[in-house]
């Protein structure tokens, strides 16, 4: 037995993991379920040997085991599949393979290398290309040699961290298949998800972690999985009128009565962006032929798996990048605003690179975006009263909480910063706003300020959501479409009232077909 | 949602209280403990290996400070050595300041001196102000268009702009060389080396005239003091430092990162420029073909030590000064052994500062933003 | 001319070109390394300068050329490791830390050599022997640095070494995830290099030079940096890089009699020819090769 006592890990004043018990048993698969932020990759991070815990002990049938770096974790026969793809992006498979293999000799050839990586993939169950590089491949196939990177040697514990982020609906059966098979030989497998639909269905017993704190370990089967959503958010009100992301599938508990999707039926407006047959020569992959429109009043959502296209598409949408063939239009309003006026705004996938500086101060992130105008700037000369007062007014407005406005935005947490993005972003009132995974990385309620706020300005502009969480897009869109390597898909409405299960399900597995690049079934939707 | 507990002391009046009494008594202290350490471990290294060489400490220390501003030659000495350091340091602080790194500043510099030298002659029967202009006019050009050929490998050839500027000082030692001997040699001249005196017109007026201090010191602070007020208070100031703290965000936020990028690239060698052209019309009032003294490289130093504020760069570029004519005017103190002493050493303080400089400068400068 | 001594002169010119290639290649050697490593050393030239002043004054005191060249490699062995101290441990910026190792080695080495014969006959050591250019005593680093780059070269290709060491630098990471020590390779990797630079200064102060003067390298080692690049971070491309700067270096020697009127146009022209090629070469190729991954990214890892 794989055993973790009383782990504890804080960062500076934060404390991420607090006093942690957890057993790990051969031939069982034991999940870690948890909200985002709640310590899950931290705790398995500790015991892979990524970091280092403050306090705690880690024991393998009873004797200490100390991990100081990976390597030591895989001498105890671990091995992890990461969240973020642990894989060099410029080598080959066979190569990456090989970094890992430390039971070959000192020297390799390539045509060594591929056929180990053959035997390996043989003996495991998974197909991979050997030769191919790790660049050109989907996130699919990149999670297919991250497991065979982990399983190749022997391992008696399997780590996955969120391994369904990345994958497709089929992708995802074929995954748990695997793992089902792996658990019948006798291994230990550690499955960590937000998602509590995957770990009703799959895991043998679960390790609830909220804020840090153990609040459940146990059998799988003897908690419903309302019961688990509560303890996963604690007791909090989960009677919200957004649909909290991983809760909220059919399967499970129905959605609330009073959730309603973005739009409320009402007929849209104008236009606000349309996009015809664009196609762009940057990017990796480029949009092809992208045909697309968004009315004011809607929202419209595009799904896919992460790397078919959607920063691409955002950067297009934005105005950022051009077209090389094909039309894009933004109607403006009428009027003219004082503030952001007509520019399209952006809720980033990635704030702290794409929509913050983290070293500035919060007062000069309010007004990033717009410096240039008139309020903040003359003729050059930067307005300070302005800003600030612009700065305070958002806080006030928003709610964001912060020492001062001249802290650092580095200092905030990620949630206070996504409030702070959103609410630069939504402050001109633009016509068009596109948003990019808005909740990633985020816990229950910043998700759900962002839901709302998204909800609110879907009533009077246009709204294009790119977002790689299904549950997010069903909860919030109108339209629905799937990129898939460059190509979007034609839209197609999202049935509401969403209690409506069938059709829903129905819609679900088209998507995901298109997700996964095959077409879509006979029954039409 | 409560917000967590922060360190600058939460939102009561308290705390409020409590920043601003941080902000007045212990950021300008943090912000000048560290450039004084670096400073300071400078000094000490010089001090250490000077001892080694057999020169005692208690003659040097005085005997230094002598030689550095013991009398009123000797501080103009020590002022005009601090002149181009500032001028060039400034430059680089901007262009630091916007992520361009260029070490391509002693070549921008030569070049500058080049061109001022090369205009000189021709405007020598304008009135006073306007031939010294011309040729101030002339270093800003070529030392902008120095940097210019960098910049321009850079964002249409990929060429990075650490290696283009420093390939690129290079061949501006020879440029020199070839010009120098070529059309503006000095026929009278024993060695070809040297170009003819430029003529009065051209001459930076002088601020005290035994010691040969000219009015460059003043322009070099104007320039600090300008590019402190273009950084903090202008809106071209704050996008240059967003580009430089975040390219991509900047990005995102519509600004044109190559053209700042450019920007600040240009005008940093334009800085250079200016630099040599204020050295040869001001201080040596001709051209050699071995005019370099490094002053790009330390002029690096001096922008790191400010921690890259323009105002900063004032004081940084007066300590190097202080180094360099301190090492040089050793020769000229009544105490006795002083001869040999190594004035290459200056570059070994100069390379400590910049090494303790970095050590800890990352840490410091996000306790700054944070302040 | 006959054909035999025009043939000499073609022949001289190229022995000659090939004795210039050996400090390029050498500190170009050890920076890919370093740079497949993902360390950027603008320091490279500060190592080879050290190399340079200590081999000339190791040989000079103990009268033998190989242990000077140990000397040089002894210097470059701790320019490399106050490299490794500074970018790899304490992560900092690895571009302000190669300047101001140049400028720390360009002060002290300055002082060295202003000093050297002073504090040799305060020691009771007699008075310096005569250079030792052209006796033979280091002729042994050329073959030696030819089989370096062959080995660097199969290494870097076949090696489970020179695996890991590709690895770190592009995805330093995934490489820690999968059991390299990336902080062990990186240091050893900035040690390797500025070995090799410091045995490129020796041998251009024992054998082409025979002496050490103050900044002596004249930007040999910044060649060398283009050099990597301009050879696409690949060994081969690196030898055939430095084998043509050398020829250049020595075609420009033997020019120099014939510039005849122009000289003083024609010399300065011909001693800027090698930084205006290697820029030409990085503008005409940058834009297509790609550096390693993670190159002059410090890795905040284990």
């Amino acid at each position: 037995m794989l055993a973790l006592r009383g782990i504890t890990k804080r960062f500076g004043p934060l404390t991420a993991l607090d006093a942690v018990d957890a057993d790990f048993v051969p031939g069982e698969i034991h999940a870690v379920l948890g909200e985002n932020g709640a310590g899950k990759t931290t705790l398995m991070n500790i015991l892979y040997g990524l970091m280092r815990a403050d306090a705690g002990r880690i024991e393998l049938d009873g004797r200490p085991l100390r991990i100081r770096r990976p390597a030591d974790a895989r001498a105890a026969g671990m091995g992890m599949v990461h969240q973020h793809f642990m894989l060099v992006e410029r080598m080959s498979v066979a190569e990456n393979l090989a970094l890992s293999d430390v039971g070959t000799g000192f020297w390799t050839t390539p045509a060594a290398a591929a056929q180990r990586t053959e035997q390996a993939a043989r003996r495991v169950g998974l197909e991979v290309d050997p030769g191919r590089i790790v660049e050109d491949l989907s996130a699919g196939q990149r999670q297919r040699v991250e497991i065979l990177k982990a399983l190749m040697r022997d391992v008696t514990t399997l780590i996955l961290d969120e391994p369904t982020a990345v994958l497709t609906p089929g992708e995802t059966a074929a995954l748990f298949d695997a793992l089902r098979r792996q658990r019948g030989s006798g291994g230990r497998i550690v499955f960590i998800s937000h998602k509590l639909a995957e770990v009703t269905s799959l895991a043998d017993r679960v390790t609830v972690l909220r804020r840090g704190r153990v609040v459940y370990t146990g059998p799988a089967a003897a908690l419903s999985a309302a019961e688990l959503a509560e303890r996963m958010m604690g007791g909090r009100e989960t009677k919200s009128d957004v649909a909290v992301p991983g809760a909220g599938r059919p399967q499970a508990a129905s959605p609330n009565p009073g959730a309603v999707g973005g739009g409320d039926g009402a007929a849209p407006g104008a236009a606000v962006l349309e996009l015809e047959r664009v196609s762009t020569d940057v990017g990796h992959p480029r949009l092809e032929h992208v045909s697309l429109r968004v009315h004011r009043g809607e929202i419209v959502g595009v799904a896919g798996v992460d790397g078919n296209g959607q920063a691409e598409l955002a950067r297009v949408a934005l105005g950022l990048i051009g077209a090389a063939s094909g039309r894009i239009h933004w109607h403006r309003r009428d009027k003219v605003d004082a503030l952001a006026g007509a520019r399209p705004a952006h809720i980033a996938d990635d704030r702290q690179r794409e929509a913050l500086v983290l070293p500035m101060t919060v007062a000069e992130n309010a007004v990033l975006k717009d410096l240039g105008r008139r309020p903040f700037s003359r003729f050059g000369w930067l307005n300070r009263r302005a800003i600030t007062s612009h700065a305070d007014a958002l806080m006030r407005e928003y709610d964001i909480r912060a020492a001062s406005l001249g802290v650092a935005v580095a200092t905030l947490s990620g949630g206070t910063q996504q409030r702070l993005v959103v609410a630069r972003e939504l402050a001109g009132r633009p016509a068009l706003l596109v948003a990019v995974n808005p909740t990633r990385g985020l816990d229950a309620a910043a998700s759900a300020f962002v839901h709302g706020r998204l909800r609110e300005h879907g009533h009077s502009a246009g709204v294009l959501l790119i977002s790689a969480d299904l549950d997010e897009l069903l909860a919030l869109a109108d339209r629905v479409a799937v990129l898939y390597s460059g190509r979007l898909t034609p839209l197609s409405n999202v049935p509401r009232p969403l209690r409506n299960t069938e059709r829903v399900e129905r819609v679900m597995v088209q998507i995901g077909r298109l997700m996964a690049g095959l077409p879509p079934s006979e029954e039409t939707e | 949602m409560t917000a967590a507990p922060t360190a600058s002391g939460g939102n009561s009046r308290l705390g409020t209280a409590v920043r601003a009494a941080r902000r007045l008594v212990f950021y300008p202290a943090a912000a000048l403990a560290l450039p004084t350490l670096s400073a300071g471990v400078g000094l000490a290294v010089m001090l250490v290996v000077v001892a080694a060489l057999g020169f005692p400490p208690g003659v040097v220390a005085p005997a230094f400070i002598g030689a550095v501003m013991g009398d009123a030659e000797r501080l103009s000495a020590t002022l005009l050595l601090a002149c181009p350091l500032m001028i060039i340091g400034t430059g680089l602080a901007l262009s630091f300041r916007c992520g361009v790194w260029n070490i391509g500043a002693d070549g921008q510099y030569l070049v500058g001196a080049l061109a001022g030298a090369a205009t000189a002659p021709y405007v020598g029967g304008w009135p006073s102000a306007a031939a010294l202009g011309a040729c101030l006019l002339a270093g800003v050009a070529a030392g902008g268009l120095w940097a210019a050929v960098a910049a321009l490998l850079q964002y249409s050839r990929g060429v990075p702009d650490v290696l283009a500027t420093i390939l690129l000082n290079f061949v501006a030692i020879q440029v020199l060389s070839i010009v120098v001997r070529g059309p503006l040699a000095d026929p009278l001249s024993a060695d070809r080396d040297t170009t003819a005196a430029i003529p009065a017109a051209a001459e930076i007026p002088l601020l005290y005239g035994p010691g040969g201090l000219h009015a460059g010191i003043a322009l070099a602070v104007f320039l600090a003091a300008m590019l402190s007020v273009f950084l903090s208070r202008t809106t071209w100031g704050l996008r240059t430092r967003i580009v430089g703290l975040n390219p991509i965000a900047a990005r995102f936020a519509r600004i044109p990162v190559a053209a700042y990028a450019c920007g600040a690239f240009v005008a940093s060698g334009a800085m250079g420029g200016l630099a040599g052209a204020v050295e040869v019309c001001g201080n040596t009032h001709y051209l050699t073909g071995a005019y370099s003294a490094g002053y790009g490289y330390t002029a690096i130093a001096v922008a790191l030590l400010a921690g890259l504020r323009p105002l900063g760069v004032i004081p940084a570029a007066l300590f190097f000064a202080a180094l360099e004519s301190g090492s040089r005017g050793m020769q000229k103190m009544p105490q006795a052994g002083l001869q040999d002493f190594p004035t290459v050493l200056t570059f070994a303080a100069q390379g400590v500062v910049l090494l303790v400089s970095v050590l800890a400068a990352r840490r410091a400068l996000e306790r700054r933003e944070a302040a | 001319m006959s054909e035999t001594t025009a043939g000499a002169v073609v022949f001289s010119i190229l022995w000659r070109g090939v004795q210039s290639s050996v400090p390029l290649l050498l500190a170009a050697n050890g920076e890919l390394v370093g740079q497949r490593a993902g360390l950027l050393n603008i320091g490279i030239e500060g190592a080879m300068l050290s190399g340079a002043c200590a081999a000339a004054i190791m040989g000079w005191w103990t009268g033998s050329a190989f242990l000077g060249v140990v000397g040089g490699a002894a210097a470059g062995t701790v320019v490399g490791a106050v490299f490794a101290c500074w970018t790899v441990i304490a992560r900092r910026d690895q571009i302000v830390a190669g300047l101001g190792l140049n400028l720390l080695a360009l002060g002290l080495t300055g002082v060295a050599v202003q000093h050297a014969d002073a504090w040799a006959a305060s020691r009771g050591v007699r008075v310096l022997p005569p250079p030792l250019a052209g006796s033979g005593g280091v002729d042994w680093l050329l073959p030696t640095s030819l089989g370096m780059i062959a080995l660097t070269h199969l290494l870097l290709g076949r090696s489970r070494i020179g695996l890991a060491l590709r690895a770190v630098g592009e995805n330093p990471a995934a490489a820690e995830a999968a059991g390299v020590r990336v902080l062990v390779v990186r240091t050893a990797a900035a040690l390797f290099a500025s070995m090799m630079a410091g045995l490129g200064g020796a041998y251009l102060s024992l054998e082409i030079a025979s002496g050490f003067q103050e900044q002596m390298t004249a930007g040999r080692g910044f060649l060398a940096l283009s050099l990597v690049i301009f050879g696409r971070w690949s060994a081969p491309g690196v030898l055939a890089a430095a084998l043509f700067f050398g020829c250049l270096d020595s075609v420009q020697v033997a020019l120099q009699p014939a510039l005849g009127r122009h000289v003083h146009v024609l010399y300065p022209a011909l001693l800027a020819l090698p930084y205006v090629l290697a820029l030409a070469a990085l503008a005409g190729l940058a834009g297509r090769v790609r550096p390693p991954a993670a190159l002059a990214v410090p890795y905040d890892g284990a």
